[in-house]
């Protein structure tokens, strides 16, 4: 049974790992506007409702780490970010079931606005931040094309 | 109880080991992280090109055909602007001028991009084993780029011309007035702090001054596409279109000293 969870667990660091790289590589010709979907940080989520364990949090630590190697800001911003919506969203599914799509996608929806806001937040402390227009237009389409895509992650989880 | 407690100090400092292991001892190992990354990233890539290939076949026949035709008006250019070169060197020679400096390029591969909106970066295939360093110019014929900020041993990471934290002193080429460029995020660029009685005019082009001491003067940044006066009054700004498509970067150039 402990090799079974071990099993899964590694197979789920290398899907966040593959996911990293299609979205650094060959995800990038299937942007919209700019903006991809955030696909790391919804398999991250989807893992913290389904297995409510706390293995959620490194996870979300190893997601944060590989978006920092391609990340241009100073190393860590990610790592914090991932493993604060990790913690909440896994307080989140211990003390409630959340088994319907529509709710799991609006939390993972949710999950995207709180890290879009906390980066944002740390970003205007040292550089004043993102314009507001573009901030919100980037926010609504990134958190609409990942919620279009989070179905499949569910899959993934749930097939792993 | 007692366990309990021992269960909190455990859990406290396991959270401050690793909050120090973060701060202090991976940002050391990102570029080696990016570095084994590169092999993968450059396996991904190559079978992106090779289905891009695949199914822009028809698109690329005729393209092929027309570029065709160009390469033979261009070669008679060529010539033409070689005979001009020679010219100016001759002349250059006469008047006893030096060159400011001496141009080394790197051709390099772009293999991936950072996947966050908030920051405009890719990542070449090139690093150290080939002279690159940071704050090099990074160019492509059409023009700038940006600049590398970080440099491993097989790869290094570019800040493009568009992302916010960039910044760069450009002149109007045809009334040579000076002022900033700064990144958008968007496909557009903007330059501020021109004078207000300024002369600059919609498709006017903007070029480095070489100022900013890492860009040679001359480089073309983009075309001025909307002027506007700033809320202030003291001021103006202009919207420029970058020359070089920087969603759609392939190859770029490194000035390597």
């Amino acid at each position: 049974m402990k090799k079974e969870k071990l099993e899964k667990d590694i197979k789920i660091l290398f899907l966040l790992l593959i996911l990293t790289l299609l979205q650094a590589g060959a995800l990038d010709y299937i942007k919209i506007f700019n903006v991809s979907a955030n696909l790391s940080l919804a398999v991250v989520v989807v893992y913290a409702l389904l297995s409510r364990s706390r293995v959620t949090l490194i996870f979300s630590f190893w997601a944060g780490f590989l978006n920092d190697i391609f990340s241009p800001q100073g190393f860590g911003l990610n790592i914090l970010v991932f493993v604060i919506i990790g913690y909440i969203v896994l307080r989140l599914s211990r003390k409630f079931l959340i088994e319907s799509l529509p709710l799991q996608l609006g939390i993972i929806s949710s999950a995207l606005v709180v890290q879009a806001v906390m980066v944002q937040f740390m970003l205007s402390l040292y550089t004043g931040g993102l314009p507001a227009v573009i901030f919100l237009r980037s926010v609504f389409l990134s958190v609409a094309y990942t919620a279009l895509l989070s179905p499949l992650a569910i899959k993934a989880i749930r097939y792993l | 109880m007692a366990g309990k407690k021992n269960k909190k100090l455990i859990s406290f400092l396991l959270v401050i080991s690793v909050i120090i292991s973060v701060w202090l001892i991976v940002p050391k190992s990102r570029t080696t992280a990016l570095d084994i990354l590169a092999s993968p990233l450059k396996i991904l890539h190559y079978w992106g090109e090779e289905f891009k290939a695949f199914l822009l076949f028809h698109y690329h026949f005729s393209e092929n055909k027309r570029l065709t035709k160009e390469v033979d008006s261009l070669k008679q250019k060529i010539n033409q602007a070689q005979e001009l070169y020679i010219e100016n060197r001759r002349l250059q020679a006469l008047l006893s001028f030096k060159s400011d400096y001496a141009r080394h390029l790197v051709a390099a591969r772009v293999i991936a991009r950072d996947p966050a909106y908030w920051s405009s970066v890719i990542i070449i295939d090139k690093g150290k084993d080939d002279k690159i360093s940071e704050n090099q110019a990074v160019i492509s014929p059409a023009g700038l780029v940006g600049k590398v900020i970080e440099a491993g041993n097989s790869s290094s990471k570019i800040m493009l011309i568009n992302d916010i934290n960039f910044g760069i002193s450009a002149i109007v080429q045809e009334s040579r007035e000076e002022g900033l460029v700064s990144g958008t995020l968007e496909n557009k660029l903007i330059m501020r702090y021109l004078p207000p009685e300024c002369e600059v005019k919609v498709g006017d082009v903007i070029i480095t001054s070489g100022l900013t001491r890492i860009f040679p003067k001359g480089i073309i940044v983009g075309r001025v596409s909307e002027v506007g006066k700033e809320f202030s009054g003291l001021s103006t700004f202009c919207l420029i279109k970058p020359a070089v498509n920087l969603s759609r970067l392939e190859e770029v150039l490194v000035i390597v000293e």
